[in-house]
């Protein structure tokens, strides 16, 4: 197995290694706005029941994200499990893009 | 010497503007809570200061505000909608209201003028959310933290289902479920079955359950789901299907998500599945209503609430001590029925210090109140008597 040159060469294989990790699906907010306005893998999009500014969505099945300001640990668990009629996405999404969406929220409404 | 109570509602009542504020036997309180002020426009009938907002659709009742009265009056019923109450405009005129009656021999639709028609049946139930207790499971849990206020006595009139399938001929063939149908509009978009209010019972709850038309003596207000609902006495709240439009009787479940995998209990970090237990009948559950906080030493009076779910109560014991040891209550009133909850109070001498105040239900059956609640992933069901217990500090 190569090993990784010093200096230079391992500076380049880390960033090369944060490329890929981005190109793989590291979901960063980007992301998450445009899963928030389009859903996905068979889910609906988040804003065709939420209400948000951050992602000029005004669905009214939901509660309005803007006045309920869940933190992460309430976006997460939504996400993962669902509450009442909001459907869980744990089918739809990847643990690393639940973190993402749940970040994605809780900055875009504090 | 005549005794008496000094009612101080500053020190009994939880919630404080702007605090979150977790008591040692873990009953949160809402940090949206502004002394009551804002309740959601829909709602504005309501009694403001009497609520935790958790979201414009789920107000809970303040654990103090249910008082000794045999049925919570509606303007301080807890609210809770998966979708937002449909409007007077949407609904038109309540009497034309349509309900598709399904699966029966000779089916058809009936409007609330024809059903007043009908001689009116009531029952006297409990309202009461899944979640209700919620708050208290130690593990994190999806859904509003309700303590103990999504939780109601509550008499409805209207006319008993099986009363009208048996006009229409009576059920098709071997049905297993009834289901009922709410009239909410789904926006387009969106796929129905991902969020419309759909739920099915099993076909045996038909004998006891109701198209009701009010709720209290009053025309059911459209935040609980008017002008007709869907009622199922002894069963969760998700069951009482408001704005209800169709009722079917089935083969199978109804494919709505919220049937087949919400309010399904499980292990907690398991998935919902239509394999596993449906949230249909309640249990047996009481909690302490008053003293909350503290009061003033001597003789007082603890007030609650009792509940056998689906049968009638044997009793209710109180404990001050932690529940070492325990007292029987006095029922307050009438045995309402096997589904609604009964009023109770004991006076006791409270000497000086914190006492951790607890109630235990027991039903006709013997079904009683487990001192810790197994959990569950959703956090449904809670009636463990130690997590609903309060602490008491007399000075």
């Amino acid at each position: 197995m190569k090993r990784p040159m010093p200096g230079i060469a391992t500076g380049l294989l880390v960033v090369g290694l944060s490329t890929t990790a981005i190109a793989n699906g590291s979901p960063g907010p980007d992301w998450a706005e445009t899963y928030f306005r389009q859903g996905g893998n068979d889910a609906p999009a988040c804003g065709a029941c939420h209400a948000m500014a951050a992602a000029e969505t005004s669905g009214q099945v939901g509660p309005d994200l803007d006045v309920l300001q869940p933190d992460r640990a309430k976006l997460r668990a939504a996400l993962r499990d669902g509450v009442g009629v909001m459907p869980s996405f744990a089918q739809a999404l990847s643990e690393a893009q639940i973190k993402a969406m749940a970040d994605y929220v809780a900055e875009a409404v504090e | 010497m005549r005794d008496f109570v000094n009612v101080n509602r500053r020190r009994f009542l939880i919630g404080s503007a702007g605090a979150t504020l977790v008591t040692t036997t873990g009953i949160p309180v809402s940090a949206q809570d502004a002394g009551g002020a804002g309740l959601p426009d829909y709602v504005s009938w309501k009694e403001a200061g009497a609520f935790i907002r958790h979201s414009r659709q789920t107000l809970e009742t303040k654990r103090g505000e249910i008082g000794l009265s045999a049925f919570t009056p509606n303007d301080l019923v807890y609210v809770r909608n998966n979708l937002p109450s449909m409007t007077e405009e949407e609904v038109g005129d309540p009497e034309a209201w349509e309900v598709a009656i399904e699966g029966v021999a000779d089916g058809g639709t009936i409007t609330l003028a024809e059903l007043r028609k009908h001689a009116p049946d009531t029952v006297a139930c409990v309202l009461q959310c899944s979640g209700n207790g919620r708050a208290f499971f130690d593990h994190e849990t999806s859904g509003s933290q309700w303590s103990v206020g999504a939780a109601a006595n509550v008499q409805w009139t209207g006319v008993p289902v099986a009363r009208l399938v048996d006009e229409m001929g009576g059920v098709a063939g071997n049905k297993y479920f009834m289901t009922a149908t709410g009239g909410e509009n789904i926006p387009d978009g969106i796929d129905p079955k991902t969020v419309m209010i759909e739920r099915s019972v099993p076909i045996e709850a038909m004998e006891s359950a109701m198209l009701a038309f009010e709720m209290n003596g009053e025309p059911i207000p459209l935040a609980h789901g008017g002008p007709v609902r869907m009622v199922i006495p002894g069963y969760y709240g998700v069951n009482n299907v408001k704005h209800v439009k169709r009722v079917s009787f089935d083969v199978v479940e109804s494919e709505a998500g919220i049937q087949q995998t919400s309010y399904r209990v499980r292990a907690v970090g398991e998935g919902g599945a239509p394999d596993q237990p449906s949230m249909y009948e309640m249990a047996v559950k009481s909690w302490v209503t008053h003293p909350l906080k503290d009061s003033e030493s001597g003789r007082i009076q603890i007030w609650g609430v009792a509940m056998g779910g689906t049968e009638h109560l044997d009793k209710v014991e109180l404990s001050s001590d932690g529940g070492e040891t325990w007292q029987e209550a006095r029922f307050v009133g009438p045995d309402l029925g096997p589904y609604a909850w009964r009023p109770f109070v004991l006076s006791v001498d409270l000497g000086p210090g914190t006492h951790t105040v607890a109630s235990r239900a027991t039903t006709v059956s013997g079904e009683t109140q487990p001192r810790d609640f197994q959990p569950n992933h959703r956090g449904y069901g809670h009636n463990g008597w130690d997590a609903h217990a309060v602490d008491v500090t007399v000075s």
